[in-house]
């Protein structure tokens, strides 16, 4: 991969403390966000994608640890920063959030304190970052809040978030999220909780906000629908592992894990309307943290599972292309199967 | 103006209520079997002097306590509306003075009372959420149980017995003989102050233990809301964070529950007062309701209904204060 990144995650490794025990709910990603892309993780609940997005900022929790890796961060003064080495409560992580890497959150109706107003929470990340006075701090609230799409921006600067539906939280939520102009956007499955049509009204707003503001954007969802509108490139993520990982388009159309090949089967398609086809659901459910298997994580569910490999160790990286990867012992089988045929030829 | 009109109403409301705590009060001082006149007469008896029934009926007359019991109660809030309190036939003086010159004593020490327990209880149910589990977290926690389990009484008796055993010095009271009834002088007020932390303290300890909990609890709840995690993630610092938001969100239960743990201190104090002989309305209190002084205990009896009003509509107005939610009528 080359050089041009903006933020680089390698071979992070993150564990969650039980009792005395500790479980690993993401292990060994590896992925690359460019700058003015939009970078997507998808998978099941409890894929560990949203834990992924917390650690960048390091927002994780108690009882979750870091155990290794890297998250190289090319910060605005052009220097490389390692995310991993700063301390989560200190200066030089706080000088990152919101003014270079902004975050939104799953829960618009949650995300805001209840009892400060949306301006007052707003004009705070502008003050802690910006150097303006306050009659300047709360115009460029109002302008970035109009900008956003909420109808009158000036009334909503002294409302509450109670006075507020969830779509236009989720507004002023990337109003919030997006004031200081950052250069990273982590946007964690912004629109799972609204309703569709205002999906979609969020999703062109993030898309135009983030092509006029040349941003890179992290996008975490489930929702592969959501991706194939949003993603340049996508990563997708199984029991806390990168199972594949490319550009949109070749994952969409020529999909090669046997896992995202289910997950593109379990969407419902306009074209089969009045024809009696199924969704065709994976079979079983993701195994439970702590079974998790010896080999690849999917093995249990796998059509294409093979004995005594699959169950032995997660496989190895397979290249498709310099973009297009996939970890599967069947894929790499008939990879180089082709190639070994090609030889001979 | 809504805010403004939601605290006239709950004004209203109050004064209704202060109504019908006339009439209850009223019916309890009323309801021992016997009356002034029977246990005045009582008390020459047993002195040894001679009581006619025609002197007993002469101050039954004279008191009107020979009227129907709902003429009495409207002579008695008549009067009330122009000051006047009735008389005390235990003390021969109007019961506005022989109240006047003790209800200061009771509410400065009700308020220093609230004021150590939320002083207290909020720093360090602050601090024990943020160490959950931590030694000092536990050391809280077992101290705060023991201050709730330990009955009011038995804390005086034992601060009394402490501070005279190990430190030679009478707690009982709130001034030393020298200043007992002198005026008042920097003198007095420091004599005062050695003195009053101890009725503080044994009416606070309980009530400290509890909001101590309460904000260890709620703050608990609130650091795993959502909005903590975004307001981390615009780069304020954790001190600043934690005291704007989370901390903010957990007063709300401390706030509203102000009025009752006024309640708590005010039915609480009387009997503290007997136990650490202190010159405030409590030993006034109880003596008055065991000699049928009727006009005194019911007025006193209004009087801490009052104080306990008021402290609930403190505890009201400073919740919408706080939370926007509550002063425009939000559901969520």
């Amino acid at each position: 991969m080359s050089d041009d990144y903006l933020l680089k995650v390698e071979d992070l490794t993150i564990s969650l403390d039980v009792d005395k025990a500790s479980i690993p709910i993401v292990e060994g990603v590896n992925f690359a966000i460019k700058p003015g892309r939009v970078f997507a993780l998808v998978g099941e609940s409890g894929s560990g994608k949203t834990i992924v997005s917390l650690s960048i900022l390091r927002l994780l929790g108690k009882g979750v640890r870091i155990t290794g890796g890297k998250i190289l961060f090319k910060d605005n003064n052009g220097k490389t920063v390692d995310i991993l080495k700063l301390n989560p409560k200190g200066k030089d992580i706080q000088a990152i959030r919101a003014a270079q890497i902004g975050m939104i959150f799953q829960e618009p109706m949650s995300s805001f304190s209840p009892v400060h107003t949306i301006g007052n929470q707003i004009e705070e990340v502008v003050n802690l970052h910006l150097d303006l006075d306050k009659k300047q701090a709360r115009q460029k609230c109002i302008e970035m809040l109009g900008k956003v799409g909420i109808v009158n921006p000036e009334r909503a600067f002294d409302q509450y978030p109670f006075e507020f539906s969830g779509g236009m939280r989720q507004r002023a939520m990337i109003a919030r999220a997006m004031i200081c102009n950052p250069k990273l956007l982590i946007a964690d499955e912004p629109t799972t909780a609204l309703d569709v049509t205002i999906q979609a009204q969020i999703l062109k707003l993030m898309k135009n906000l983030q092509n006029e503001l040349n941003m890179a954007n992290l996008f975490i969802s489930h929702n592969i629908g959501v991706i194939a509108q949003i993603a340049d490139d996508v990563a997708i993520m199984y029991m806390g592992k990168i199972v594949e990982q490319g550009p949109v388009r070749d994952i969409l159309r020529k999909p090669q894990h046997p896992y995202t090949k289910g997950l593109l089967r379990a969407i419902p398609h306009l074209a089969d309307i009045g024809r009696s086809r199924r969704l065709e659901p994976i079979a079983g459910s993701v195994p439970n943290l702590f079974e998790r298997p010896n080999g690849c994580p999917f093995a249990a569910r796998c059509s294409q599972f093979i004995e005594n490999i699959c169950d032995r160790g997660f496989p190895e990286k397979t290249k498709l292309s310099p973009d297009h990867s996939v970890f599967c012992y069947a894929v790499a089988q008939d990879v180089n199967g082709s190639q070994m045929q090609e030889v001979v030829a | 103006m809504p805010l403004l009109q939601k605290i006239l109403v709950r004004l209203g409301s109050s004064v209704l209520m202060l109504v019908a705590v006339s009439i209850v009060a009223f019916i309890i001082i009323s309801l021992p079997p016997g009356d002034f006149a029977d246990s005045y007469a009582a008390n020459k008896i047993s002195s040894g002097e001679t009581v006619t029934l025609a002197e007993i009926e002469a101050i039954r007359r004279q008191f009107g306590l020979d009227k129907p019991l709902y003429l009495q109660y409207f002579k008695w809030i008549g009067g009330m509306v122009y000051g006047d309190f009735g008389y005390s036939w235990g003390y021969s003086r109007p019961v506005t003075e022989v109240i006047g010159e003790r209800l200061p004593m009771t509410i400065l020490i009700a308020t220093g009372t609230l004021l150590f327990t939320y002083i207290t209880a909020i720093p360090l149910g602050i601090y024990s959420a943020l160490r959950q589990y931590s030694v000092a977290d536990y050391t809280f926690t077992i101290l705060g149980y023991i201050g709730l389990a330990t009955p009011n009484f038995l804390l005086a008796l034992l601060l009394m017995f402490g501070a005279t055993t190990w430190f030679g010095v009478s707690v009982g009271g709130l001034f030393s003989l020298e200043y007992q009834d002198a005026a008042w002088s920097m003198g007095r007020v420091w004599d005062l102050l050695s003195h009053i932390w101890v009725p503080i303290i044994v009416l606070g300890t309980a009530g400290t233990a509890f909001q101590l909990r309460i904000m260890r609890a709620t703050l608990l709840e609130e650091l795993n809301k959502m909005y903590v995690t975004a307001a981390r993630a615009t780069g304020l610092s954790e001190f600043r964070m934690i005291l704007k938001y989370p901390v903010r969100l957990a007063l709300n239960p401390i706030v509203s529950t102000l009025g009752w743990e006024l309640t708590t201190v005010i039915s609480g104090a009387p009997i503290i007062g007997l136990v650490l002989s202190l010159p405030d309305t409590g030993p006034m209190f109880i003596n008055a309701l065991r000699s049928q002084d009727m006009f005194l205990a019911g007025a006193m009896m209004l009087i801490y209904c009052i104080l306990v009003m008021i402290g609930s509509f403190i505890s009201d107005i400073l919740l919408m204060i706080v939370d926007p939610r509550v002063r425009m009528g939000a559901s969520t």
